[in-house]
């Protein structure tokens, strides 16, 4: 096996850490020839370095993809926490595996706290109320310091509709959302989600993309956050977050 | 009455895990002195977020204010950044040691 540093080949346990998926799903995937393996003669699964980087940088796509589908399928069950404690137990995973890496960051904290709140809020402001299918997209990938959350709930807009009737595009619901200390949950009266994530950014060196409806707000360290109209409007949350 | 946070989890971050933790200890707190300190411990806790810190530290403040510190605080920046968010939507600061 060809084992230099570009084509170096990746056991199957390191391949599932860094696509964030389980070694079972990987090798149900080389089974139904969705993501082939490279066996060794004594029968271990191998994977390609750039494979896997490409398959990872996928997961926009793939969460995009979910999202915009006809039917109402959840997504694989690896990126899906159909509930909060799933959720929860996915992101205290990523956190151990940040917190125990080699390289592990000094604010990897603030990672876990962006995406925990962006993804809770998917579950806080759709409780109930889940247009087709409950509970949200999750997936991360290590190696290339990426994050991809999304939801097909009702979008920014009219949960802050809640509190805000006079919100009028998905462009101001965002600027909201991210600029003002405003709960969804009225007569909830707390609220600080969003604006907590953008406190991050401003904080750590991560860069995040996040679409409702037809807005998309760009916030990356070091910069003015940015929100504008998108040709295309997609219904919930899509969420990526990169931090290398 | 200390409050060591570390009991809670290390991976405070949802609203509704903080709610849930303040009324749990809502018991805990029956036993509070009139004027008894309450000194909230931040030692071994991982990611601290503004949800979690909402519900438990803001319910905290509404009802000990005067009474209450923060200790061990360290330089977790989620617990650092939690608390400085915290304190702009409470608009009022908290008694803090590291």
């Amino acid at each position: 096996m060809d084992n230099n540093a570009e084509n170096r080949l990746i056991p199957i346990g390191e391949a599932a850490k860094m696509l964030g998926i389980s070694i079972d799903t990987l090798r149900r995937w080389d089974k139904k020839g969705v993501f082939p393996a490279i066996k060794s003669p004594s029968g271990h699964r191998y994977y390609s370095r750039v494979k896997i980087e490409l398959h990872s940088s996928e997961l926009y796509t793939i969460a995009k993809n979910w999202m915009t589908a006809k039917n109402n399928k959840p997504p694989v069950p690896d990126f899906y926490c159909e509930s909060q404690p799933r959720f929860q137990s996915r992101l205290m995973k990523m956190q151990t595996l940040l917190e125990q890496s080699e390289t592990a960051l000094p604010w990897f904290s603030l990672i876990i706290l962006a995406i925990g709140e962006m993804g809770n809020n998917s579950f806080d402001h759709n409780i109930g109320n889940w247009p087709n299918i409950p509970g949200i997209f999750y997936a991360f990938d290590l190696k290339n310091g990426q994050v991809v959350l999304a939801d097909r709930g009702r979008g920014v807009l009219t949960t802050l509709r809640n509190a805000r009737p006079e919100l009028a595009s998905d462009v101001e619901a965002l600027r909201v959302a991210f600029t003002e200390y405003i709960s969804g949950r009225t007569p909830e009266k707390r609220g600080n989600g969003l604006k907590s994530v953008r406190a991050v950014v401003e904080t750590a060196p991560i860069s995040i993309v996040f679409r409702s409806g037809n807005a998309l707000a760009t916030l990356r360290h070091g910069e003015e956050m940015r929100i504008e109209k998108t040709e295309e409007d997609i219904s919930g949350c899509l969420i990526e977050l990169r931090y290398k | 009455m200390q409050i060591i946070l570390n009991k809670f989890g290390t991976t405070l971050i949802s609203r509704q895990a903080g709610k849930e933790a303040y009324a749990a200890f809502t018991q805990n707190l029956k036993s509070l002195g009139g004027t008894e300190p309450v000194e909230v411990d931040f030692e071994g806790v991982v990611t601290f977020s503004p949800s979690w810190g909402d519900e438990f530290l803001g319910a905290l403040a509404d009802n000990y204010g005067e009474r209450l510190t923060l200790v061990h605080v360290g330089s977790n920046p989620s617990v650092l950044l939690t608390i400085k968010i915290l304190e702009e939507t409470k608009k009022s600061k908290f008694r803090v040691l590291l």
